[in-house]
């Protein structure tokens, strides 16, 4: 075994920091770093190296915590994408090549978002391959029967019991729930019937209501540092904005995060695609008067991508409508996923609708501290679009000229070309690193006091912020330089986090 | 309370194995993977295991007098084997490293970072075109499912040109001989009849070619379409309206599919089927593999497509690249043996024999090295290390159908594993090479 090498101490001297947790706002100022973890200035300073980042903007790294990166619907979705001519970029990386590219992109910690608890072993298995980051996953614990029979019985105990046992074995950071109770619905051959959260699941007394809310009160009843991870009924189809306000209505007063809010936040009917359109107004009006939810947005950017799911039935809903060629696996059980490849299109009505409505999500959010960028990797689009998004987020003029482009029903019906709010360099590191950090459970990470990890990222400055941030001079993990101008440096291996329930 | 790493790898190394019961132990004499067989090794007593599981460690057992390592032959200690492998695969200039199907997930992976280290090709020792799962997939999808959900659920199953017994010899007696609560009907299509209990429902329809289901699968959508179709053969046309009579009774259709197909028309045509079936119906194919000496081909295609984005392997093994294999080109063993790409074989896991033979032929035989439990014939020259048998391992199998197997380990542990085998190699040839695996671009 070759022993690893003692961690650096240095000192970045003179960079501009953008702290958001410690309100340092462009503070030019040094950052003291030993043994991978930032340290306050020491009273001996002998022996620390000086690295010079005056000039140099100073963020914590990245991180992303709603991805999907690992995990036999990842897997298949790399089978179903591989490069035509073997040149180009993979919408799905292999999983040496997700550690670089998120690493050079300044990208330090990631979190898979569904895993179900049965692939957990060997979703561990391919993460043992990821480089660089730390990560973790979240476990699909909602779709098991006997948590289902547990939370219909009313039986809270067991319910956490059950739980507690996915979590440990499968060493999940978090659970989630996708279509909460779903795939029972779609196992009683109720395709086409799509629920809300109050018809009680086949056979069962239990709604879908009932199950998020049972699940919620187990996940905190367990101190998970991560509240459960919704992914609510009726993705992508028309009309579901309500779903959405229902879900948010049921954690009134206690904390929940709503996952990729943007696929859920559709106005309009089944028959009729002129009504299709935003219904993030009313929706973005609830979410800022509930202080306990978070959420991540999942935004649409246009270009070849790959939808991948453990919503199995929103997956054959949009194959069926799409035609393209699909992978599913065990659609009607739990675990179960669905994999297609997508082009999101400026002219395509739909496509246009789903940019303008994550943008919209975004710009109408009074707190960015409850919210975390993100494309639903690779849903929405690669999380290498980020720099795009964050441009279209902190450039109004740029975001201006890009909705001129798009569909012109989605142009004339859009709230989105009357909101001019840009997001400023701090804000955008709230969104990227210090907000996902929180949300997740993270305290030693996504700021640069004393004690986080020496995660740190070095920015060179520009007026277009898509350059700026797509290519960071240097970035840290641990302390140790991973990359620079975009070249791997080193490929330490990351840490796994994994969640200790702690039942009160 | 909660565990934020913060640099440290984690420290939950422990989970609760989700393997066979005590007492039982994993057969992977095939890709079917039983873990309800009862094996007392000592006592030669092997309970619900086919004629193959039993074989398999009545051979295990006779074979416990094979060497633990031979350098050309003869016999070495296991250290100094390990240090020639690595100084032949070191001074190659074209290394293979394939095998890979008859050992554990984790054995693959330290395969790949041997054949990183080595910039190696690397591809599964597939004797046979079998599923050309990826382009496949790419160019039609799929909808599969697990065995049991064909167990429990599909009272319709239709053996597309494929017969388990010859591959997974267990799969009816586990998978579709037990009863539903209605009826399940059983019908094979292919050249040869499905060899099935007598007490199933069960049809053949006999087809003259094996590519005859490729249009029989053209006829059958188009009738479930309610399309126009050209007329084929009658024969053809009979087996397909019988087809869809026996679907429109059903509740619940599977396919089980596995026949070779090396340009995949014969199982995109049986995903048509499944895809347009699946609007109505619950469909899904069961597909199958038909390698005897195959019982973790799943879990090396999975490793090698987290690795290299292609469950072929790779023309050449590089961590971390960015850029898949080329669609359509999937790396062939044999192909490269064969036209001369290669000048040294890191073979992990049994091999079929032909490719075997191929090998020895081929290659400059002191270039072969063998880490496996056993080697036909005994070893020659090359180097050979000894490993357990895969039964007897710790680690994770990936059954065709998505599902995990751990294996908690068996009676002998006298013999290192493969992937402690593969972990010294690796750690010599590192240390070998000034600048390591580490380094590279995003």
């Amino acid at each position: 075994m070759i022993p690893a090498p003692p961690r650096p101490r240095f000192v970045l001297r003179g960079g501009t920091i953008h702290d958001p947790l410690h309100d340092r706002d462009g503070v030019v100022d040094d950052l003291w770093i030993d043994d991978g973890t930032i340290v306050p200035r020491p009273a001996i300073t002998a022996g620390f190296a000086v690295v010079d980042a005056s000039g140099l903007v100073v963020m914590p790294g990245g991180v992303d915590l709603h991805s999907h990166i690992a995990g036999p619907k990842v897997n298949l979705g790399r089978q179903m994408t591989p490069s035509p001519t073997g040149q180009g970029r993979s919408a799905v990386p292999t999983i040496g090549a997700t550690g670089c590219l998120y690493a050079a992109l300044g990208y330090t910690t990631v979190f898979d978002a569904a895993i179900a608890t049965g692939a957990a072993r060997l979703a561990h298995l391919e993460l043992d391959d990821l480089p660089i980051l730390d990560k973790g996953i979240y476990l699909l614990a909602g779709d098991d029967r006997r948590v289902i029979e547990a939370a219909a019985r009313g039986d809270d105990g067991a319910l956490q019991r059950l739980v507690a046992t996915a979590i440990h074995a499968g060493r999940g950071w978090a659970v989630k729930v996708a279509n909460p109770g779903g795939n029972l619905f779609w196992r009683h051959g109720r395709r086409g019937d799509h629920h809300d959260l109050d018809t009680p699941l086949p056979g069962l007394t239990l709604s879908p209501r009932g199950l998020l809310d049972r699940l919620a009160t187990a996940v905190d009843a367990l101190g998970l540092p991560h509240p459960l991870h919704v992914h609510t009924a009726n993705l992508g189809l028309p009309g579901n904005w309500r779903t959405l306000e229902e879900t948010m209505r049921t954690f009134e007063g206690r904390r929940a995060h709503l996952a990729h809010v943007q696929f859920h936040s559709y106005t309009g009917g089944d028959l009729d695609e002129d009504s299709f359109g935003s219904g993030v107004e009313q929706l973005a009006e609830r979410f800022n008067g509930q202080p306990g939810l978070t959420l991540d947005v999942g935004q649409v950017l246009f270009g070849d991508t790959v939808a991948m799911t453990g919503d199995s039935e929103a997956a054959a809903h949009l194959a069926h409508a799409t035609g393209v060629p699909w992978a599913s696996h065990d659609q009607h059980l739990a675990g179960g996923c669905g994999v297609m490849p997508i082009r999101y299109r400026e002219k395509s009505l739909i496509h246009a609708w789903q940019w303008a409505i994550g943008l919209e999500w975004y710009l109408r959010l009074a707190d960015p501290w409850r919210a975390a960028l993100s494309t639903d990797h690779p849903n929405g689009a690669h999380f290498l679009a980020y720099p795009l998004l964050m441009k279209l987020l902190g450039d109004e003029p740029f975001r201006r000229e890009a909705f001129a482009r798009i569909h012109p029903a989605v142009r004339n019906r859009s709230p989105l070309g009357g909101l001019t709010r840009q997001y400023s360099l701090q804000e955008l590191c709230i969104l990227t690193r210090a907000a996902p950090a929180r949300i997740a459970g993270l305290p030693h990470k996504g700021h640069l006091g004393p004690g986080a990890d020496a995660d740190v990222v070095l920015y060179r400055p520009d007026a277009d912020l898509a350059r700026m941030f797509a290519v960071p001079a240097r970035v840290y993990k641990g302390g140790e330089l991973v990359a620079e101008d975009g070249e791997i440096r080193a490929r330490p291996r990351g840490a796994v986090m994994a969640a200790i329930p702690t039942p009160a | 309370m909660s565990e934020p790493g913060s640099g440290s790898p984690s420290t939950h190394a422990s989970i609760a194995p989700a393997g066979p019961p005590a007492g039982a132990t994993v057969c992977t004499a095939c890709a079917l993977l039983c873990d309800d067989g009862i094996v007392r090794r000592a006592e030669g007593r092997f309970e619900r295991l086919c004629e193959r599981g039993a074989d398999a460690f009545g051979r295990a057992a006779a074979a416990a007098t094979c060497p633990a390592a031979t350098i050309d032959g003869r016999p070495a200690d296991v250290a100094t084997a390990i240090a020639t492998a690595a100084g032949r695969l070191g001074g190659a200039r074209r290394v293979l490293v394939t095998g890979l199907n008859d050992v554990t997930i984790e054995g693959v992976t330290a395969a790949c970072d041997v054949a990183e280290t080595l910039g190696a090709a690397l591809a599964p020792a597939d004797e046979d075109a079998r599923h050309p799962g990826g382009p496949t997939i790419a160019r039609c999808g799929e909808i599969t499912a697990a065995w049991e959900e064909l167990r429990d659920r599909a009272d319709l199953v239709i053996f597309w040109g494929h017969d388990p017994a010859g591959s997974q010899p267990r799969f009816v007696e586990r998978f579709v001989a037990p009863s539903l609560p209605h009826p399940r009907r059983t019908i094979a299509v292919g050249t040869t009849p499905l060899r099935a209990p007598p007490s199933l429902d069960h049809t053949h329809l006999p087809l003259d070619d094996d590519d005859d289901d490729i249009d029989l699968a053209r006829l059958l959508l188009a009738s479930i379409l309610d399309r126009p179709r050209g007329v084929v053969s009658p024969r053809l046309e009979a087996a397909a309206a019988a087809l869809h009579g026996a679907i429109d009774g059903a509740r619940c259709v599977a396919f089980v599919t596995g026949r070779p197909d090396p340009h995949g028309l014969s199982r995109c045509g049986v995903i048509e089927i499944v895809r347009a079936l699946s609007r109505r119906l619950p469909a899904f194919e069961i597909p199958l593999d038909a390698s005897p000496l195959a019982p973790n081909a799943a879990g090396a295609a999975l490793a090698l497509t987290w690795r290299y984005g292609t469950a072929a392997g790779a023309p050449r093994a590089v961590a971390g690249s960015a850029t898949p294999a080329p669609q359509g080109r999937p790396v062939d063993a044999l192909g490269l043996v064969t036209a001369g790409g290669v000048d040294a074989i890191l073979a992990v896991g049994r091999l079929p024999s032909r490719l075997d033979d191929v090998f020895r032929a081929q290659i400059n035989p002191r270039g072969v090295i063998r880490i496996a439990p056993a080697v036909p014939d005994g070893a020659g020259e090359g180097v050979f290390l000894r490993c357990r048998e895969l039964f007897d391992e710790t680690g994770t199998l990936l059954r065709a159908d998505g599902r995990t197997v751990e294996l908690a380990g068996g009676a002998d542990d006298s013999l290192p594993s493969a992937v402690a085998l593969l972990a010294a190699i690796h750690e010599r040839l590192v240390a070998r090479t000034a600048l390591g695996p580490e380094g590279g671009t995003a």
